[in-house]
């Protein structure tokens, strides 16, 4: 009986109602992504700026990223140089961040820097922003990230559209979000576990749909718009 | 094959004899002979908690939280510790080891884990890949009797309940460290005991570590949740468990490091069996604040402490032999000893060499084989754990320690290391060389 009543305690103590929510649109003038995390009672502000900022991980779970180097910047800025690889084409895309860090607050500005490296080859230009607030015990986290792509040219041949790259290249950086949001929501415990998760979970199927619909549409049109609510009982 | 032998002779001939005009760092024993006696430490005045605890919040993905009961244990004295620990155990047993051996001096600890594991209790183990095959049968015997085995690049050292009772530091379970007093011919350790909610930051790591070899075992988060509503019974001191699991990212033992490296002032001691600084930022401050007038110490390895656990294990059959009527084996077995003993002599030399360049560092080369690694800062902050200060091996293994706030463990802790300086000698970089 006493098992079962601590179960119910801790069940009643880390329940909330965890959820993830974005919005992304493309056009000829660029494209905005918006997400929204909430995450599950009792999950640290920590854990979560932690994953977040932790590009190990991402290496880990995104088959492209394949490794992120931060060096810090006299000011309080830092460089974020990202490797990155796509289509069997290695990239470094160099950004310039500034992290804002308070006991109950964390929030981290991007921008890429495309007059260096390989930035200005697939961006016009791009940038993030992060914010994450605790309270009662809560994490919520707000995302937005915007940019403009040039077209993927061969030769001089354009093989993808401006429109087309930003819709896999949103597609790529919800699925590291998700697994992201799933790890986290894991007790930042296993990548394993999460990336299990991840692949059995709504997030999943609802990025398959996004690609398959955003491809077919932004062929189309030119313009794409999605949103799409998650909410995970624990 | 005459030729062959010719030529293998001389490529060992001239291998050898390579660096032989080299002065190896401890190849003396200290001129003052060995001090059993721990120095008096007087009670430091100045405190800084308070401005290092606030760039370890900064830093790490861990919090600080306050430990009822924290003692240091040296050596051979953590034996009845550990079996305390065990025998108090209920729900939970959870050992993370570098190696677990079973022999006559772990037999009793090797049945209080079987009886365990007999009463339902959760008995769990985690060792080092490379290591558990020197310890199969070992293994295949606890998991018999339903301890639960997992086998991962582990380097971390700690046992924990679910009492709240957490044991770290650098020993394995093998019975070269429950037999050495620091003075023998065996190793020099040092092992924490803490209770409090910090060992559920203990749990998540071992959790942690067990699902990345056994991801279908995902109920075992359920048993981490379950200590996030550990009552905290407080406590004067106050610890963080710090993990470095490179296969995630999270470099917290790191992190710590560098944050209590950053704001210390005055003095920094640390030991370990290596050290590594490549291009580690931890080693630039303290390059750059040795020159600034910190104190910076370093009570290491040199010839006369030989190859650590290799080292203890050559000892041992050299004994044997010498007892049997094999002895005439034993000079032999003496000679690969101290050839091995050279070899790593050599690669201390290296890694001393470049932490001493450009610095006012100190390094101390121990009289016997030093195994603790710790590093002490100012007043009262400490870090046990089973970490090398390595730049290439914080990537590869995962790690773990315990970062204390604590005045009375500190000057415990700092008489301790200063009777290890004491029986250490100093290392001088000789330029020109001189033989030893």
């Amino acid at each position: 009986m006493n098992k079962l009543l601590l179960t119910f305690f801790i069940l009643m103590s880390t329940s909330s109602y965890a959820s993830l929510n974005y919005d992304v649109k493309v056009d000829s003038r660029g494209y905005l992504l918006k997400i929204d995390m909430v995450f599950s009672r009792g999950i640290e502000l920590k854990r979560v700026r932690g994953a977040l900022k932790n590009g190990e991980l991402l290496s880990k779970m995104s088959p492209n990223v394949v490794s992120v180097t931060n060096s810090e910047l006299p000011d309080g800025k830092y460089k974020s140089l990202m490797l990155v690889r796509s289509f069997g084409i290695y990239s470094r895309l160099l950004s310039q961040c500034v992290d804002r860090n308070d006991t109950d607050s964390w929030s981290r500005s991007c921008s890429l820097q495309t007059r260096e490296l390989d930035g200005g080859k697939y961006m016009m230009w791009k940038g993030d922003e992060v914010t994450c607030n605790e309270k009662d015990r809560i994490v919520t986290c707000h995302f937005e990230i915007k940019g403009q792509a040039r077209p993927l040219k061969i030769l001089g041949l354009q093989i993808v559209s401006a429109e087309l790259f930003s819709v896999k290249a949103k597609v790529q950086a919800l699925a590291n979000f998700f697994k992201l949001y799933t790890f986290i929501e894991g007790q930042s415990l296993s990548v394993k576990v999460a990336m299990a998760d991840f692949t059995k979970s709504a997030l999943k199927t609802e990025l398959d749909l996004l690609e398959k619909e955003g491809t077919a549409t932004v062929k189309g049109k030119g313009v794409f718009e999605r949103s799409f609510s998650f909410k995970d009982a624990q | 094959m005459k030729k062959l032998i010719l030529l293998f002779c001389i490529v060992l001939i001239t291998g050898c004899s390579k660096n032989l005009n080299v002065h190896l760092p401890g190849a003396d024993l200290p001129s003052g002979g060995i001090n059993k006696t721990l120095p008096v430490i007087n009670k430091n005045q100045t405190d800084i908690s308070a401005t290092m605890e606030s760039a370890l919040s900064k830093e790490l993905e861990a919090k600080l939280t306050p430990v009822s009961q924290l003692t240091l244990y040296q050596n051979k004295d953590t034996w009845l510790p550990l079996m305390s620990l065990i025998n108090n155990a209920h729900d939970f047993l959870y050992l993370n080891f570098l190696s677990f051996t079973c022999d006559e001096r772990t037999e009793e600890m090797v049945k209080a884990l079987e009886k365990k594991a007999g009463e339902k209790v959760d008995v769990r183990l985690i060792v080092n890949k490379g290591f558990s095959l020197l310890s199969g049968k070992c293994l295949k015997r606890l998991q018999k009797s339903g301890v639960k085995i997992a086998k991962v690049k582990t380097h971390s050292s700690y046992i924990i309940n679910d009492k709240q009772e957490l044991m770290i530091g650098s020993q394995s379970i093998a019975r070269m460290f429950f037999n050495a007093d620091g003075f023998n011919s065996l190793d020099r350790d040092m092992m924490i005991y803490a209770k409090g909610v910090v060992v559920s930051e203990a749990v998540r790591d071992f959790v942690s570590t067990w699902l990345e070899q056994n991801p279908d075992e995902k109920e075992l988060q359920n048993v981490f949740l379950k200590t996030k509503n550990w009552k905290d019974e407080g406590g004067k001191a106050r610890c963080v468990f710090v993990s470095q699991r490179p296969w995630l990212g999270m470099r917290d033992y790191e992190k710590a490091i560098l944050a209590a490296v950053k704001s210390n002032e005055r003095e920094v001691l640390f030991s370990g069996v290596k050290v590594n600084p490549r291009d580690s930022e931890i080693a630039d401050v303290l390059k750059t604040k040795s020159l600034n007038g910190m104190n910076v110490d370093y009570i290491g390895n040199g010839y006369l402490s030989g190859d650590g656990e290799l080292a203890m294990v050559f000892d041992e059959w050299i004994n044997k032999l010498e007892q049997s009527s094999f002895s005439f084996v034993a000079p032999a077995v003496m000679g690969i000893k101290l050839w091995d003993n050279r070899r790593v002599a050599l690669e201390n030399k290296k890694q001393y060499d470049r932490l001493k360049g450009k610095s006012a560092i100190n390094i101390w080369t121990y009289f016997n084989f030093i195994h603790h690694k710790v590093w002490l800062f100012d007043s009262p902050a400490f870090l046990i754990g089973s970490a090398n200060f390595d730049d290439e091996k914080f990537s590869e293994v995962s790690d773990a320690g315990l970062f204390c706030f604590d005045s009375s463990v500190h000057i415990q802790l700092k008489a301790e290391l200063f009777r290890d300086k004491q029986n250490s000698v100093r290392y001088v970089v000789k330029k020109g060389g001189v033989k030893k």
